[in-house]
């Protein structure tokens, strides 16, 4: 009996560890050296969804997208613009196969994305709260 | 577009050495590749009319044939990253066209420079802005429908402008506004039913707005073009005009020269917009083509969609329309017993170009994956006497005609 209540403590355990992670919330990131202290949401579209592809400050920048079909860039994306993931990359191909827009920079995950930013002072993504270190500056938190 | 040409062939060589760098430094990430592609396959039940994505493709799906060819194609595309604000762009599309060529195959092939955040240069090989969808409409996976309304983009052949554009844009009112100039030449195939036709267009001066607030949208475009050759069935006809003796069809010197095309002017214009309220979108464009040319009717057309998201599905609907004006001969003092066969010819030249129908769409979008979509569509057409350069003919059936046409696509990303 002893070893069922603590299979499902565990059980319990896993669901409310994958519910927390599941709504943890994102924050969009810059380098530490970035002058933009913040970023409005719609400036924040115009910049992932290819429109103005800039910080307010108008300077150039350059987003950094997770490849593939991340968790967290669905979440993301599901966050920013109420798609789906599939109806982005739609748009996106459109931006993409026009020859209108640059295409993103792609990080296989969380931890290359990261020390991209770090690198370059222009580059912009987002990333798990948790994974936040001091060397990024924090310019929006989407799902708080 | 010589010297587009010359960028075109200018850029690929840029690729391959880039692709060389790139094979010898795995890290390397400023060169991507990626691609779209469709599988479609078509029915449509007409004996007379016979389908066709539009006027640059030479074959036609009569009823009872399963066609694989109109819509089915494949895209590559290599953007190089060369600086953080100069970079290049190649694009090659294998597709079932009249006069195959690696020319004809490449539809992107530029450099740009980003000046700044507002301005950006592209000079090479480019799509043409001269409606809506014009710049993807090959790109399927990127819209909902299977095609792009054949009343307006049936029309224009025209895949790719060699030259020259400049985009300016700018935040303002909480949105995003562009504008584009562009210039340039062109040059593709428009088939009849029984020939070929090459079109050359230059002195190409477009002008592209937009305002776009992420869940609405509107677009104004305007381009003006002249026509750079006379094509064969002009000079053909023009031809057999000027052998008939004047007893038979006096000054026909002045009809014969209307019939020119070379150097006449062709204007596009275009606005739409588009609305998206929660799973809803609509969308509408009203265009309209002038010529100076006698041969080149007005073409007023246009559509308005609705669709509907439910989860990976899209519910959706379209009303498109085409209206030219009919040409009638009626030459004064032409005696046409004797000419019948010519009055004929000259009717069916200066019809060419009209297009009168409508079209009632039903369809559906699945996104089986984030990457693959398929799309089913229903087409019911209602086709105008005089018929329409939409549709080759089989026959000499000129008559009105309603016709079914199904279409469904596989599109993907990669």
């Amino acid at each position: 009996m002893a070893k069922f209540n603590q299979t499902i403590a565990i059980l319990i355990l896993a669901l409310v560890s994958t519910s927390a992670q599941a709504e943890e919330p994102l924050a969009v990131v810059v380098n530490k050296a970035n002058p933009v202290n913040e970023i409005s949401r719609s400036e924040l579209i115009d910049l992932f969804m290819g429109k103005y592809v800039a910080f307010p400050n108008d300077v150039k920048a350059i987003p950094v997208e997770l490849k593939g079909e991340h968790d967290i860039k669905v979440e993301f994306y599901q966050n920013l613009v109420d798609m789906p993931l599939s109806r982005v990359n739609a748009y996106w191909s459109r931006l993409r196969f026009t020859g209108r827009k640059r295409t993103a920079v792609f990080k296989p995950n969380e931890e290359e994305l990261i020390a991209f930013i770090i690198a370059n002072e222009h580059a912009i993504g987002y990333v798990p709260q948790s994974l936040i270190t001091e060397d990024l500056k924090v310019v929006y938190i989407l799902n708080e | 577009m010589l010297l587009a040409q010359c960028l075109s062939l200018l850029c690929l060589s840029l690729f391959v050495v880039a692709t060389h760098v790139s094979a010898s430094d795995s890290g390397n990430e400023k060169l991507q590749f990626s691609g779209f592609a469709t599988l479609g396959a078509v029915v449509s039940d007409s004996d007379h009319h016979g389908y066709r994505k539009n006027v640059g493709s030479d074959g036609a799906v009569y009823s009872g044939e399963v066609d694989f060819k109109q819509h089915s194609l494949l895209g590559l595309q290599a953007d190089w990253s060369i600086s953080s604000n100069f970079d290049a762009v190649y694009q090659g599309v294998l597709r079932d066209l009249p006069e195959p060529s690696f020319d004809r195959y490449t539809t992107l092939a530029f450099l740009r420079y980003e000046v700044n955040t507002n301005w950006s240069v592209r000079l090479g090989r480019t799509a043409p802005d001269l409606f809506l969808l014009t710049e993807y409409r090959d790109v399927d996976f990127s819209y909902i429908w299977a095609t792009a309304p054949n009343e307006v983009y049936g029309i224009i052949p025209y895949r790719s402008i060699d030259g020259l554009d400049v985009t300016y844009q700018q935040r303002g009112l909480g949105g995003v506004f562009k504008t584009k100039f562009f210039t340039g030449a062109s040059e593709t195939e428009i088939s009849a039913s029984s020939v070929v036709e090459k079109i050359k267009i230059e002195d190409i001066i477009g002008i592209a707005l937009s305002f776009d607030h992420f869940n609405w949208i509107v677009h104004a475009k305007h381009t003006q073009v002249t026509i750079a050759n006379e094509p064969q069935s002009n000079a053909f006809v023009i031809d057999s005009i000027s052998q008939v003796p004047d007893f038979l069809w006096p000054n026909s010197q002045v009809f014969s020269e209307s019939l020119q095309m070379i150097e006449e002017d062709v204007e596009y214009s275009s606005v739409s917009g588009q609305y998206q309220l929660k799973n809803w979108l609509a969308s509408a464009e009203l265009s309209r083509i002038n010529s100076a040319s006698e041969v080149i009717p007005k073409i007023i057309s246009g559509y308005a969609a609705l669709s509907y998201q439910l989860d990976a599905h899209q519910f959706y609907g379209i009303y498109a329309f085409t209206d030219s004006k009919i040409y009638v001969f009626d030459q004064p003092g032409v005696n046409e017993v004797v000419l019948e066969e010519l009055v004929h010819g000259i009717t069916g030249l200066m019809n060419f170009y009209s297009a009168n129908q409508q079209t009632i769409s039903l369809g559906w979008r699945w996104d089986i994956t984030n990457v693959l979509a398929s799309s089913l569509q229903w087409n019911y057409t209602k086709i105008e006497e005089s018929g329409s350069v939409l549709w080759p003919n089989s026959t000499d059936h000129n008559e009105a005609e309603e016709i079914n046409t199904f279409l469904l696509t596989l599109s993907m990303v990669f």
